[in-house]
């Protein structure tokens, strides 16, 4: 069967390696993985989870899944939901620690897959090719401050953060810095009694 | 019943929603579609099939989603009733390429000689089997049949995919949610600047459908259902993210001066446009009922 995935460590993107943390970057060719450039329907998004397990490897884990929609020409909100909706719902997603990336939609897909994040409340990273990063989607002012200190600091503590920006109280930033990771936006690992938290890129 | 949610962006106010949802009576018009006309005629004892025998293989297959409803109602075949229906090209031709669907062929008696003519033609039957939706399986090859048709006319690719895309939406929508006693049916047609697409079910239709999620419990009519069937995020089901189903696939359909006509029990539904900002949607009910849920598109590719 033809591999729809795998680690990959050409594309544009570092993803972290520092002290404890050991994230894989795997990636999924969506188009090859749906059979079509043209992907539909919620059946059709359900029956490609046995390749997409098999892409991302039964036994990843700790691992960043880059969703490639190179080639692409239109995925609808229902197929996403099908096919992805697990990614960042599930037990097993949560358990094993996958993070799911977006790269390379083209508008009209792009349209298609932030109504379905809309819809479920779900948040993502998109790889900005003009920008030549990962911007996150669908968070609100707040959010996108924390997650860009902790861009920008590489790693980060609640207690970093308050040292940053003490007009807020270190429990406010754990708790910020918590919804992040909840949303699969950074993940993190412990270090004593703390949390750093890792931008999955770099 | 297929779960059918059509998202509308257009700007305030450009947008124009008409709903009878309770008409005090119901005239003939042109605005009725052949299809209707027909069933409203059958009801009145004065249809005759030869308004038919012009329209295209989608309007065939409506008709023959409306044929399979009676002959199980009430064993009646209306191409026994309505013997000019033999002259119905698209029809004829349309059960010649699916002769082992029970929705097409009720009496298993008619197999008929099929002519590739103008048109490119497609038809498949399909249910929930996961083997059918894999990637690479039946349902993605018709899908890209009908693709190829469409570039082979000269459709831009993205139109293409749209288009097929919306197909694909609208068979999945059937097979998830019609709880039909066949399966559903749907089938396309490319010809010379135009198109369309049909999917046809004989299931529960959306009344019986949305009204398994207690937020929709009490709709009242066929009418009331279909509305809220084609408003963004309503499904039988009362989970986040379901009631997608056409998204804006839909709608850039619809820019493009595709005509989207639903009809479920009885009402029906159609949706027009020439642009983001000038598009209509008609929901009225009509004096005759029938089972399943049918939708059907069509719309000219020029410049496409």
């Amino acid at each position: 069967m033809e591999r729809k995935g795998g680690v990959d460590k050409s594309l544009p993107i570092l993803l972290s390696s520092r002290f404890m943390v050991m994230l894989t970057q795997v990636r999924v060719d969506v188009a090859a993985l749906g059979g079509s450039t043209t992907l539909a329907g919620r059946l059709a998004g359900e029956a490609t989870r046995p390749a997409l397990d098999e892409a991302i490897g039964r036994e990843t884990s700790n691992a960043a899944i880059l969703l490639d929609f190179g080639g692409v020409q239109l995925v609808t909100s229902s197929y996403f939901l099908g096919a992805f909706e697990w990614l960042w719902n599930s037990r097993v997603a949560r358990e094993k620690e996958l993070f799911p990336v977006l790269a390379d939609v083209n508008p009209e897909s792009r349209d298609e897959i932030e109504l379905a994040l809309k819809a479920t409340g779900y948040r993502t990273l998109f790889w900005e090719p003009d920008q030549q990063k990962f911007r996150p989607f669908g968070l609100d002012r707040d959010a996108t401050e924390t997650y860009d200190r902790v861009v920008s600091l590489e790693q980060a503590t609640a207690t970093d953060l308050f040292r940053q920006d003490p007009r807020i109280q270190q429990t406010g930033w754990s708790n910020r810095l918590a919804l992040l990771y909840e949303q699969r936006l950074l993940s993190r690992y412990k270090y004593g009694r703390q949390f750093v938290y890792v931008p999955l890129w770099r | 019943m297929i779960d059918l949610r059509l998202p509308f962006s257009a700007p305030k106010g450009a947008a124009q929603w008409e709903v009878d949802r309770k008409p005090k009576r119901t005239r003939m018009s042109q605005s009725f579609d052949p299809i209707d006309l027909f069933e409203i005629a059958l009801q009145r004892g004065t249809a005759t099939g030869g308004n038919l025998v012009g329209l295209g293989f989608s309007s065939a297959l409506e008709f023959s989603a409306l044929r399979y409803s009676r002959w199980r109602d009430s064993g009646e075949d209306l191409i026994s009733s309505f013997p000019e229906l033999e002259r119905w090209p698209a029809l004829t031709n349309l059960r010649a390429l699916a002769a082992g669907c029970e929705l097409l062929q009720p009496d298993q008696s008619r197999s008929l000689a099929y002519t590739q003519g103008p048109i490119r033609p497609g038809i498949k039957q399909f249910g929930t089997s996961p083997k059918d939706w894999e990637p690479g399986g039946i349902l993605t090859q018709f899908q890209e049949q009908f693709r190829t048709a469409l570039r082979s006319q000269g459709v831009g690719s993205g139109f293409a995919s749209a288009l097929a895309g919306a197909l694909q939406e609208m068979m999945s929508n059937a097979a998830e949610h019609a709880v039909s006693p066949v399966r559903p049916v749907a089938c396309f047609e490319v010809g010379q600047g135009t198109w369309a697409l049909s999917v046809v079910d004989v299931g529960r239709g959306v009344l019986a459908s949305l009204r398994e999620n207690p937020r929709h419990k009490a709709l009242g009519t066929e009418g009331e259902a279909l509305e809220q069937a084609l408003q963004p995020g309503v499904s039988r089901l009362p989970i986040s993210g379901r009631g997608m189903g056409f998204s804006r696939v839909f709608k850039s359909l619809v820019d493009r001066r595709a005509v989207l006509r639903f009809r479920s029990g009885g009402a029906v539904a159609t949706w027009e446009g020439v642009s983001p900002t000038h598009q209509t949607i008609h929901a009225r009910a009509l004096p005759v009922r029938s089972n399943g849920f049918r939708v059907r598109l069509g719309g000219p590719f020029n410049g496409a």
